[in-house]
């Protein structure tokens, strides 16, 4: 096994300094990225909203909202208790990444035994698929508030236009877009805060943390922290900061391990402006369902239209349109993040192949394969010694 | 919106091995060299590993009580 690895790393070696061209090419590069770093807070910004938008996805949306609708207020205390928990996992798997030069199942393998690594590997798959596939149901669920078909077709429909979006259209278009609509979310700030909830009741719910011991309140706990810590976001994260790297021309491991405190800074900030905006949404959906629905009476949310009730006081009869673009908005964001994750965590068997041609030519395969995906290319070269 | 519920609650349980492993790892010296977590960082994510893994526990408690 060892052997294998040594192998495949010389492999790569050996192709890939063709690829970034012998020289001082790389280090200019490098430096270039690093200023363009330091510079934009907007930029950060920017990012952030991506990263954190796409972890508020339809599955967090629903959990909030019902978390909401069943304990009112009860539950608003775990936005800012995890904001710093969000903040820590993702901070880390980064650093991982970014300081490995690897991505975290990577790490893993080379490391821990294969009894560690599998039961990780297949726990992570299973649950990414649920909630993948969660998603596009919810997707579906929003989408059928305005269309009159049945919920089986919308759902064969939404998965099949997530997928030809991502194999023919232009995945870095569709972002863009989806990133702006999914700003959508920010109305639930409005409509929690014209929903006039109790400030009193608000402030000490936000900061005294009750738990229930019931398997209801436990049920719900749990999955926000599921939701909001969910493993596909760290996984990604760590593949991320890989992939910016080979970006920035460090195509061989030794070139991308370590990282200076300067980058790992910069990555601090960017993670912070994220995880705030994702937490922010989180909040104000946990505070707008509790004013409207737990208020009314509705303690369960079995419904689409029941969840999008919560934007009726800033969107009014608009609610259900408001709801469902912002739902639809952060599953196409969500759901190829992990469309991505999958295949850098899966082996494959022609990775190694890949990996050692020049670097045109690796790019024009993967281009074959998976045209709107630079992720994918990369990912190819950083698991290119996968059991 | 049940379904979304339980996807998050499947994920609540995936996660705290994969931190876990995450903290391990991030304090290996061998994998991190000198970035290995400082100990404000230690505090953050040993806090965070054990918020999940009680929570996940105390709602396994509840399902065989």
């Amino acid at each position: 096994m060892l052997d294998k690895i040594t192998k495949d790393e010389a492999l790569r070696k050996e192709g890939l300094s063709e690829g970034s061209a012998a020289g001082s090419e790389p280090s200019e590069q490098h430096n270039a990225t690093r200023g363009e770093r330091k510079g934009g807070t907007i930029r950060a910004f920017g990012l952030g909203v991506v990263t954190g938008a796409a972890d508020d996805d339809p599955s967090a949306i629903g959990t909030y909202s019902s978390a909401g609708a069943t304990f009112g207020p009860g539950l608003l205390w775990t936005a800012p208790v995890t904001f710093p928990m969000m903040f820590a996992v993702v901070y880390l798997s980064s650093k991982l990444g970014q300081v490995s030069g690897r991505g975290l199942f990577h790490v893993i393998k080379d490391h821990y035994p294969r009894w560690v690594l599998w039961p990780a590997l297949i726990g992570v798959l299973i649950g990414n698929t649920i909630e993948a596939a969660a998603d596009i149901g919810g997707m579906s669920a929003a989408l059928q508030l305005y269309l009159p078909i049945p919920l089986g077709w919308i759902v064969a429909g939404t998965g099949l236009s997530i997928l030809s979006l991502q194999v023919w259209g232009s995945y870095e278009l569709i972002r863009n877009i989806f990133r702006y609509l999914a700003l959508v979310l920010l109305a639930y700030v409005g409509a929690a805060l014209l929903a006039k909830p109790d400030p009193w009741e608000v402030i000490s719910s936000t900061f005294v943390p009750k738990v229930a011991f019931t398997k209801e309140y436990l049920s719900l706990l749990v999955a926000i922290i599921g939701t909001t810590l969910s493993a596909y976001l760290y996984t990604w994260q760590s593949n991320v900061e890989v992939e910016e790297e080979i970006a920035k021309g460090r195509r061989r491991l030794d070139q991308r391990k370590g990282a200076s405190k300067k980058e790992l800074k910069a990555s601090r900030r960017d993670i912070l402006w994220g995880m705030l905006f994702s937490n922010l949404i989180m909040y104000f959906i946990i505070l707008s369902t509790g004013s409207t629905l737990y208020k009314a009476g509705q303690h369960d949310i079995s419904t689409a239209a029941q969840a999008a009730v919560a934007l009726q006081p800033i969107a009014g009869e608009l609610a259900g349109i408001l709801f469902a673009v912002g739902v639809i908005a952060v599953g196409f964001l969500a759901v190829p993040i992990w469309r991505q994750v999958q295949p850098m965590i899966l082996p494959r068997p022609w990775d190694g192949a890949i990996a050692s041609m020049p670097n045109h030519e690796r790019q024009s395969i993967s281009m074959l394969q998976f045209p709107h995906s630079r992720s994918l290319q990369s990912a190819s070269t950083s698991l290119a010694s996968t059991p | 919106m049940k379904a979304l519920v339980w996807s998050g609650i499947v994920q609540g349980f995936s996660t705290p091995p994969l931190l876990l492993l995450i903290m391990l790892m991030t304090n290996n010296r061998k994998i991190m060299g000198s970035h290995v977590n400082s100990f404000w960082l230690n505090v953050l994510g040993w806090t965070t590993t054990a918020a999940i893994f009680s929570a996940s526990l105390g709602l396994l408690y509840t399902w065989i009580a």
